[in-house]
């Protein structure tokens, strides 16, 4: 070997010893299944790191090689985060266009998850989602949109109020909102430079997304998804983040990916209201979705937001379709057409919001809001939560968070009760086009909602898939805004009836109270 | 002289022999001259060639045709008896050249040239995609899609065919639905094979019968000739004794190809992959793909391509797909439904199937004609297209499969809707103020249609959503009784004020009053100019 190629081994060992940590195993050491496994390294802290130091790590278990991107934090500071998916010995390696930082290598032990580890979302069954162990992820989102860009106080009362919600899944914006009601400028910036939209954009704050994966580890904790929203049209050139240019959009695209990425709750958004950023042309949304897609070695959920013009969610990159559209979810054979032309999870993640401002997309009722929640969720779709009821402070649960003040969050953790004893599979319409209102797995389980139809009974019939004669029935009435669940004494038994559907063999019906907001429950007695 | 300018017995096409008429060999033919064809009529081009081999997979035979710099390239086909043809739908008048290609030197290298005239009063050339949701002829006419289905109807003999051509000629359609193969077993289901071979699933699958296509062509031709589009469905579920929808790739491509050849320069043709394609075991989403390309790349013109559903929707935002042909009956009977496929798609949205009018046992099948009507008027107002068809049965049988007469109710309200939009702004309905429940189209600031389905109110407050009003717009209203087929204005012009952030309303908070039946609507057209700052169409709702 030559002498000099030696020496640099030794500097470099010499080095590793010195400054090389790892964060959440040592050498040898152990992490459980889909945690975060840090690699910490120094380095340059000289130029511009962001963008002259390539940095990363290969892990290797088995068969398999994962290349994880690292990340530049600032202070000569260089960090690679993996999140397992298999239990095992793992190897990592790790890479650069520095020598000082490349070729470390190291092994650790992943363990079966911790209790109440599911890891990642995914898609299930096509239509829905489920935890990568396998344990159905029934979606019940909120939004508040910059609710990480308000100052510790505020940010922990959020908290606070999520930990007693039922929300599984909250929608956010990396880059702080200038717009109605939220005209406050943010305690951290993303880049380097002078506020309000003087930023050499080829460097990142890395304070500012410290902070922020603070919060999204403490929603983990939550057991909360983060729905991260990467772009949003809400800046109108304030701070300038929603015009950067291509080549500064893909930079910080990468940036937040592989910082991110490790978090097993993270989700993308790709943007809200994609459509009303003026600087973007479809094209760029495609190359920014498959950057995504192409750095993110967990594959987590991706989707993208509209406002008028929708996205083409049948592109491959789309994991499922984020829609906006309150309407569609006021009628059980809207919702599902987005089933038909999808074929992919259905997420109305905004249907206007609860609340009393002036403008119709935020004044609707309680009532309302968990008649779409319900509509939905008989068709198969998953609804989305907010609030904007007006504040002497303009805090506003839909983009700063704080406390809930509607009527309605109680009753979605009433309806999260009524899905989390619902069919593993999901929800799925059981005769669509047709007798649309109802839900279910055909033979076993149905939902039937008749909102604001008060009817005062439901003859006992259903549809031919899955079922036969002398199948028998029992029957829950489900008052979903008093949230009260009554069953029904009776036992029914079914008879076929015609060449489409089956009815009980005597010919009862299910009484119900005549009030709005009815459903039914009928679960298959074995 | 060895080539002359015939006229087809079949009107409108313009047929060139050449070498062929005398019997002349065909390699002696120099360049035609002096023929004419009028602008999108058919031009052909017929060739003598070997008989011998099979001439359907051997023999090569292509054309360019040229007009300054602008070049088609078009195949041509065999159509039995060692006789070829090229058929050529020229796009623009003036003086046009065509060269032949062959692998056959006796079919290779003949050119000509030939004029094309200005279109017949009532020839406004092919069908194409206009303003991303609907639909205008070549020559910039808007065509507003009001199809039929009648799917076996070319299966008859002349006498049910004739009779069927007659309906239509009276009726309001302006497309129909029809497949190419047919639909029933037995032999009673097919009028002529398409393929050579012995019945009833020996064919040669490499060797057409071309008197199957003739005649195909012969009712293609006429359709065009009452005004009537023909969406020709390649392939469909409903047989499996003839074997024609379960064929291997290759003679699928093959199929479609030869179709391609002989009908691509009728300008009133529509290619649909399938109906129900999702039912046709034998074939998976990407052999649709592949079929579909194969149109694609075979069709010289672009005509409209589109497929339809069983209960699986393909993909419609391929590129190939010119246009969503529905199956849904449920989404017309909310405007508000039918109009998210307009969102998703950004193409024309047509519901060729929400179910028939008719006494069919089963329920896709016993629509009452008031149903069907309200179909057509939800999917109008959202800025989409429906289809009609009947199951009653009728002396021959039903309209759906083998045409013949109308009985329904339905189509006289059809014509009535069609009169209506006759009259509503070349631009086509859109919706207004989508998603907002409103039951709204036309073209703001301009006309306004209102359908009210089965409510049956006595008033309706005049709001209209703010897009490109004003305070002090006049609108003159009508109210229209879609199933008595009445218009009834109303008296004194509605004069505009804004109300809120949202709407502007009559300036007194007059009301339109209503018969309090359903199945109304109400027509709202602005008297005199456009408003000078009208408020645009753009806001943010976040």
């Amino acid at each position: 070997m030559p002498r000099h190629f030696s020496r640099l081994i030794i500097a470099t060992w010499w080095l590793a010893l010195r400054c090389f940590t790892v964060v959440q195993a040592a050498p040898g050491g152990t992490i459980a299944r889909w945690d975060i496994f840090e690699v910490t390294q120094s380095g340059p802290a000289d130029g511009n790191p962001f963008g002259d130091v390539e940095f990363g790590a290969r892990f290797t278990e088995g068969a398999q090689t994962i290349r994880v991107n690292g990340f530049y934090d600032g202070g000569g500071t260089y960090r690679v985060r993996f999140m397992p998916e298999t239990t095992g010995e793992w190897r990592y390696e790790t890479f650069s266009n520095r020598p000082e930082l490349a070729g470390r290598t190291g092994t650790f032990t992943v363990t079966p998850a911790t209790a109440g580890d599911h890891g990642p979302v995914r898609v299930a069954h096509t239509f829905h989602f489920a935890y990568a162990d396998g344990t159905p992820f029934r979606e019940l989102g909120t939004t508040c949109y910059a609710w990480v860009q308000q100052g510790d106080a505020l940010e922990e009362q959020t908290l606070k109020t999520l930990a007693t919600s039922p929300f599984n899944k909250i929608r956010f914006c990396v880059f702080p909102k200038n717009f109605d009601w939220n005209h406050n400028e943010p305690v951290y910036y993303p880049f380097e430079g002078t506020p309000p939209n003087r930023w050499d954009f080829s460097r990142f704050n890395p304070e500012f997304f410290q902070h922020f994966e603070k919060r999204i580890g403490q929603l983990r904790d939550l057991g909360i998804e983060v729905d991260i929203i990467l772009f949003h049209p809400y800046d109108h050139g304030h701070w300038g983040f929603d015009r950067m240019g291509a080549a500064n959009d893909d930079r910080y695209v990468r940036y937040v990916v592989a910082r991110f990425s490790a978090y097993r709750n993270v989700w993308w958004s790709l943007a809200n209201e994609y459509d009303l950023l003026e600087s973007k042309q479809t094209s760029d949304w495609d190359r920014l979705f498959q950057i995504v897609q192409a750095s993110d070695p967990a594959q987590h959920l991706r989707s993208i937001h509209q406002d008028k013009i929708y996205y083409n969610h049948n592109q491959p990159w789309v994991t499922h379709a984020s829609i906006q559209n309150s309407a569609a979810v006021l009628d059980y054979g809207r919702a599902m057409v987005y089933r038909d032309v999808y074929r992919k999870p259905i997420v109305f993640d905004e249907v206007k919001y609860e609340g009393d401002i002036p403008a119709r997309w935020g004044n609707l009722t309680g009532q309302e809001m968990v008649l779409r929640f319900w509509t939905g969720a008989v068709v198969g779709t998953y609804v989305g939560h907010g609030e904007t009821f007006l504040d002497p402070h303009d805090v506003l649960w839909w983009s700063k968070g704080g406390v809930l003040r509607g009527q309605s969050p109680a009753r979605l953790a009433f309806l999260r009760q009524i899905l989390n004893d619902s069919p593993a599979a999901g929800i799925n319409p059981i005769d669509k086009w047709e007798e649309i209102a109802i839900g279910g797995q055909p033979g076993e389980y149905y939902l039937a909602y008749f909102g604001n139809d008060a009817r005062s009974s439901w003859p006992f019939e259903l549809f031919h898939t899955g079922v036969a004669d002398g199948m028998k029935f029992k029957v829950d009435v489900i008052d979903t805004w008093n949230m009260t669940v009554t069953p029904v004494p009776e036992v029914f038994e079914l008879k076929k009836r015609d060449a489409y559907y089956f009815a009980d063999k005597d010919g009862r019906a299910v009484t119900l109270p005549a009030r709005p907001y009815m459903a039914l429950r009928i679960r298959r007695v074995h | 002289m060895n080539s002359h300018l015939f006229f087809h017995p079949l009107r409108g096409i313009v047929a060139l022999f050449v070498g062929l008429a005398l019997g002349l060999p065909a390699t002696a033919a120099p360049a035609a001259t002096g023929a004419s064809v009028e602008q999108w009529g058919v031009f052909e081009l017929t060739l003598a060639g070997p008989a011998s081999g099979n001439p359907f997979t051997e023999v090569e035979l292509t054309a360019r045709f040229t007009q300054g710099a602008h070049t088609v390239p078009v195949t041509g086909f065999y159509d039995g008896d060692g006789v070829y043809k090229i058929r050529f739908m020229p796009d623009a008048t003036g003086e046009w050249h065509y060269e032949t290609a062959s692998n056959q030197a006796e079919l290779g290298g003949k050119s000509g040239s030939f004029t094309v005239t200005p279109p017949a009063k009532d020839n406004h050339g092919p069908v194409r995609v206009a303003r991303t949701f609907h639909f205008d002829y070549a020559d910039g006419t808007p065509y507003r899609e009001l199809g039929t289905t009648c799917y076996a109807w070319t299966q008859r003999p002349d006498a049910d065919e004739e009779l069927t051509l007659k309906t239509l000629a009276a009726s309001p359609f302006n497309k129909i639905r029809m497949c190419v193969f047919p639909t029933g077993r037995g032999p009673r289901s097919m009028r002529y094979p398409p393929f050579e071979g012995p019945m009833p699933r020996g064919w040669d699958k490499t060797r057409f019968n071309p008197v199957f296509f003739r005649h195909l062509e012969q009712r293609v031709g006429q359709l065009r000739d009452i005004g009537v589009e023909a969406d020709l469905i390649v392939f469909h579920p409903y047989e499996t004794y003839w074997g024609f929808n379960s064929m291997d790739a290759a003679s699928d491509d093959r199929y479609v190809r030869y179709l391609v050849a002989r009908l691509a320069a009728y300008r009133n043709v529509w290619w649909s992959l399938s109906n129900e394609y999702d039912f046709n075991r034998a074939k998976k989403e990407s052999d649709w793909d592949r079929l579909f390309q194969v149109v694609q790349a075979a069709d010289p013109y672009g005509h409209l391509r589109s497929i339809h559903n069983g209960t699986m929707i393909y993909n419609q935002t391929h590129p190939w797909v010119t246009h969503a042909s529905i199956q849904n009956g449920a989404a017309v009977l909310d405007s508000e439904r039918a109009l998210l496929y307009r969102d998703v798609y950004r193409k024309p949205i047509v519901f060729d199937e929400v179910k028939y009018e008719g006494n069919n046992a089963a329920r896709w099948g016993q629509l009452k004609p008031e149903e069907l009507v309200l179909r057509f008027w939800e999917g109008t107002i959202a800025g989409t297209y429906v289809g009609h068809s009947e199951t009653y049965r009728g002396a021959i049988g039903a309209w759906l499969s083998v045409g013949g007469e109308l009985k329904g109710e339905s189509v006289a309200r059809l014509a009535f809707l069609k009169k209506i939009l006759a009259d509503s702004p070349p631009e086509g309905i859109d919706p207004i103020d989508k998603w907002q429940d409103r039951h709204t189209g036309g073209k703001a600031g301009e006309y306004y249609l209102v359908y009210l389905g089965e409510q049956a109110p006595t008033a309706w407050p005049f709001v209209l959503y703010k897009t490109a009003l004003a305070d002090g717009l006049k609108f003159n209203v009508d109210v229209i009784d879609t199933w008595a087929m009445t218009i009834t204005p109303v008296e004194g012009p509605f004069e505009i004020k804004k109300r809120d952030n949202y709407v502007f309303a009559d300036k007194d908070g007059r009301s339109v009053s209503l018969p309090g039946k359903p199945y109304q609507a109400i027509r709202i057209r602005r008297i005199g100019p456009p408003a000078a700052n009208p408020i645009p169409e753009t806001q943010t709702e976040p």
